[in-house]
């Protein structure tokens, strides 16, 4: 279990170090005035100085309501979460298949194993819930759309 | 039973040798479908040119139906590379415009013309010299004059820093000796016709297509174009040519199939393609969208994308070394 | 006056009628559908519109552009994923309002009541003043619009709910992250890492997508845990708006569509700033906005009518100067053009049946949009009642189909994916993503003009202060930014004195 204070620490090193990066690399694409106007590191630099500034106003803030802050709790871990990181992992095989196994073999898979993720037992129930809706964007997309979804890569 | 399988079994072993024999045989396209990769966002200009042109060859052939595509990655590069890495056997085509003889000599890609065989390049827009109505400078002289009074005073506005107007616009300042403004309006040449409608610019080198109600309703007159010859949109503008600076710089996008597209295949399309231009639909179509036609086929269109190609590779080159 | 009638007898013919009726009721599919655009589906049927010949087709995508606009906020209300960009600020109070209060057709009444109302407000502007209008819009050149994005950027600080700090360090993100890719002002390209993938930029649609869609998808599925799978059983009882609704949103009303005319007729801005300028001021102006992000009716309609004014607004540059007010303007004047209907100031004169024939049309979509989209509200809040553990898949699902039939790219999938699962952890850390979302539409419209003024001014910073609208909006936006501090100091005085 966490609580606000940490995450807000972490979020102030998170935003300084992506502040920081921004700038420097804006530094090197020009902040000089030229004749032909701003250089193309302006504004960017601009923004991430002011994200190390928010940054550092988080850690300010978090500082000075130090109280508050650790009272709010931040629920990372408990059977819910665990939940949703595992749905995060689904949708990341789910991308992966995407490419290898083309669209709707990897929709299927994936639709059948989040409503299990989400509790369904109901394993008939998932299977034509699936069939069916595929059927429909087949119908919609490929059929009357005529856009294009990806197709396996051992098609080419 | 068992021989009815094996009916049905060399039945369909026959239709799959059959489908696949089909695209050496007599039936080019024959009803499959051919997809088109617009390397634009749907709805630019680039875009509705090619819906147009194939929705009217799809007419013309038939028995086949094109699919568009649009790819905007990577500035249209990722677009363009598809087309140019895909099987050629005629059913993946697409869209490339002037950028593909731009973008090798910036840097930006390997690609290049040589990577495809054109079908038909439709429209091949020049850069106009589009000024407001009551600018003191009616004619490409005046106008230069006038520029050379006031160096780097006058605001000429352009569709991004490296794109096509920009460099047309490097072009006629190398040209004449001058020195402009350069404006970008990286959204295109609808907010470059906004800021000359306002007043807020002075003057652009781009496709007059955008602005061909204003000029039509007498608030923007066009001095001259990069041409080699006079539009048929505006008769009476005389080309840089005429006026004795042989500048053309035109910006044209081109239906292509990937390099090493059997000649039949290619046959097929640019006869279709050819076919099309003679029809009054196609004349009209691009006509009142204030584009002017070109009916440059196959071969001529390959030489058009070469001769660019060679033309921006001089240009940039000597940009650079300055 | 002839005109008049010739125009509706065109637009009344039984095949235009049609063509209307099919087209508006395609363009709410269209906008319903996360990743299918606007323009993507005006450039689709754009063909077709030859195949009927006449002004069918003109008539057809009008009632695409209309409904796709209206389209987006029935996702953004049920499943907390804009449809289509312009609604993203819908889903701040309409979620909220249609799941966690139950009230999905309430939510739904409203925001096509909004739609309507500022459709048809937009349109009536646009016959009465477009002229008028039209000349303001002129005088935008680039200070106005960086004043106008920095507006837009500044309502971060009050839109932003939970952890304002953190609300604006999105909104930086977002900036930046328009920043990405080839630099239209200078020719070089930005953090880009060397793949020519970011050349062009990151995609807006994916993260959109990603992180309203997919990261509600997360949020659902940590909530699911516990829950009985209840198959809900929400029912509604009128359709239509219930009068004190009425009577609370009409001033939201009015402003809101005044607004989104105004963003509409300025070129190159489109629904999605009309919607959160609405959105902000319907907050600001409002004596309690306590209930906004929680289900306020007020912000709901600000969003709609905001957004769909913008449609009448966008065609007063069209008609007057021939110059498109945004992408989807682009394909029907395009369209226009071919069918010899040649906008400009000339056409008022040339040719009234032609523009009769586009006023009645934009009216007759808006009324028709308004009256599917009350009779669909049943059947759309059915979707509420759908078990979570087949809803949340078949969602996520259709986040890939939207992201991937956006541009046809699996890159942007993976952001769309990488967008859902940072949201997911944004929300567990209290950053709120309206900032992000304002940053990413405005960053480069702000930049690019601000860049762009410094070139027509050699350089000069003067040149902001010195045009009124320029300066005038700059102020405006100050106020704006700096309001979650003087609010609660002033509403202590007028209570106080009261």
């Amino acid at each position: 279990m966490a609580n606000m204070k940490i995450c807000n620490y972490c979020v102030a090193a998170l935003t300084i170090l992506v502040g920081v990066l921004i700038a420097r690399a804006a530094l090197g694409y020009g902040i000089a005035m030229t004749f032909f106007g701003p250089g193309p590191g302006v504004w960017p630099f601009v923004l991430g100085s002011l994200l190390v500034v928010i940054g550092a106003l988080i850690v300010l803030d978090t500082v000075v309501h130090s109280r508050k802050f650790t009272a709010t709790k931040v629920i990372l871990n408990d059977a819910g979460c665990v939940r949703a990181y595992i749905m995060m992992a689904a949708a990341v095989l789910y991308l992966v298949l995407l490419v290898i196994l083309g669209f709707y073999i990897s929709s299927f898979i994936f639709l059948i194993g989040g409503m299990w993720i989400l509790g369904m037992r109901n394993l008939k129930l998932a299977v034509a819930v699936s069939l069916l809706f595929l059927a429909g964007v087949y119908v919609l997309f490929s059929y009357l759309l005529h856009i294009q979804l990806p197709l396996p890569i051992f098609f080419d | 039973m068992k021989k009815y399988k094996a009916l049905v079994a060399a039945a369909a072993l026959a239709m799959c040798f059959g489908t696949v024999g089909s695209a050496m045989a007599a039936g080019y396209p024959d009803g499959k479908d051919i997809t088109v990769i617009i390397p634009k966002n749907p709805g630019g200009g680039t875009d509705t040119t090619a819906r147009g042109i194939i929705n009217m060859m799809q007419k013309d052939m038939g028995n086949v139906k094109f699919v568009p595509v649009n790819k905007p990655d990577g500035n249209g590069i990722v677009g363009m590379a598809d087309v140019a890495k895909a099987k050629p056997d005629g059913y993946t085509l697409g869209m490339v415009t002037v950028e593909l003889d731009i973008f090798p000599h910036q840097g930006k890609t390997k690609l290049s013309y040589k990577d495809f065989d054109s079908v038909i390049a439709p429209i091949a827009a020049p850069a106009a010299l589009i000024v407001p109505k009551d600018a003191p400078y009616n004619t490409l002289d005046d106008f230069i004059a006038y520029l050379k009074k006031n160096p780097g005073k006058v605001m000429m506005g352009n569709s991004g820093m490296g794109a096509i107007w920009h460099i047309a616009t490097l072009a006629m300042e190398k040209e004449f000796g001058v020195q402009v403004k350069h404006i970008p309006y990286p959204k295109g040449t609808a907010d470059i016709a906004a800021a000359l409608a306002g007043g807020h610019i002075d003057g652009t080198l781009a496709d007059p297509s955008s602005f061909k109600t204003q000029v039509e309703a007498g608030k923007l007159k066009i001095l001259a174009v990069m041409a080699d010859k006079r539009t048929n949109m505006f008769p009476d503008v005389p080309t840089f040519k005429e006026l004795g600076h042989n500048m053309a710089v035109r910006a044209w996008a081109t239906l292509v199939a990937p390099k090493g597209t059997p000649a039949e295949v290619m046959k097929v399309l640019r006869d279709s393609a050819q076919r099309v231009t003679q029809t009054p639909e196609f004349k009209s179509y691009f006509l009142k969208q204030g584009i002017d036609p070109t009916d440059i086929v196959g071969e001529d269109a390959n030489k058009m994308m070469a001769d660019d190609d060679a033309m921006y590779a001089e240009f940039l080159a000597k940009l650079a070394k300055k | 006056m002839d005109s008049v009638i010739q125009a509706l007898m065109q637009v009344g013919s039984f095949e235009n009628l049609g063509l209307l009726i099919m087209g508006t009721a395609v363009g709410i599919f269209i906008g319903a559908m996360p990743g299918l655009s606007v323009n993507m589906g005006l450039a689709l049927l754009f063909p077709i519109t030859f195949s009927v010949g006449g002004l069918g087709g003109i008539i057809m995508l009008l009632g695409i552009y209309c409904g796709a606009i209206y389209g987006g906020s029935i996702t953004a209300i049920l499943l907390r994923t804009p449809g289509t960009p312009a609604s993203a600020a819908t889903t701040l109070d309409g979620y909220p309002m249609a799941i966690k209060n139950g009230q999905p057709g309430r939510a739904l009444s409203i925001s096509t009541t909004a739609s309507t109302f500022g459709g048809l407000f937009s349109v009536v502007c646009l016959i009465l003043f477009a002229p008028m209008l039209a000349k303001v819009a002129l005088q935008f050149s680039k200070p106005e619009y960086f004043a106008l994005a920095i507006f837009g950027i500044s309502m971060v600080t009050s839109v932003s709910a939970g952890s304002i700090l953190k609300g604006v360090i999105g909104c930086l993100v977002g900036l930046w992250i328009a920043t990405i890719g080839l630099d239209a002002m200078s020719g070089m390209e930005r953090y880009t890492l060397g793949t020519l993938y970011l050349s062009g930029g990151v995609g807006f649609m994916p993260i959109l997508i990603g992180l309203f869609a997919l990261t509600q998808v997360f949020i659902n599925t940590e909530e699911s845990v516990g829950k009985q799978q209840m198959i809900g059983n929400i029912k509604i009882d009128s359709v239509l708006p219930s009068c004190a609704d009425i009577k609370l949103t009409l001033p939201t009303l009015l402003r809101s569509s005044a607004i989104g005319t105004f963003i509409g007729c300025v070129p190159g801005t489109g629904g999605d700033i009309g919607s959160w300028i609405s959105y902000n001021q319907a907050k600001v102006w409002a004596k309690d906005d306590s209930m906004f992000g929680k289900g306020d009716p007020r912000g709901i309609a600000a969003s709609e009518s905001g957004n769909n004014s913008v449609v009448g607004g966008a065609f007063i540059p069209v008609l007057t100067l021939g110059i498109p007010g945004d992408g989807a303007t682009a394909i029907i004047l395009g369209a226009l053009m071919v069918h010899g209907i040649q906008p400009g100031p000339l056409l008022f004169v040339n040719d009234p049946v032609g523009i009769y024939t586009i006023f009645i049309g934009l009216l007759l979509a808006n009324a028709l949009m308004g009256a599917m989209g009350f009779s669909l509200i049943r059947f759309f809040t059915k979707v509420v009642n759908i078990p979570k553990n087949i809803l949340l898949p078949i969602i996520t699902v259709m986040a890939m189909i939207g992201t991937y039939s956006y541009s046809n790219s699996i890159p942007d999938v993976i952001i769309m994916v990488a967008a859902g699962v940072i949201g997911f952890f944004m929300y567990k850390c209290d950053m709120s993503v309206p900032g992000v979302i304002i940053g990413i539409i405005l960053g480069k419209l702000a930049e690019e003009n601000f860049t762009g003024s410094l070139m027509m001014s050699d350089g000069s910073f003067m040149v902001f202060a010195e045009n009124p609208i320029c300066a005038t909006f700059l102020v405006l936006s100050l106020i704006s930014l700096l309001s979650p501090m003087y609010r609660p100091m002033l509403k202590r005085i007028f209570e106080k004195r009261s």
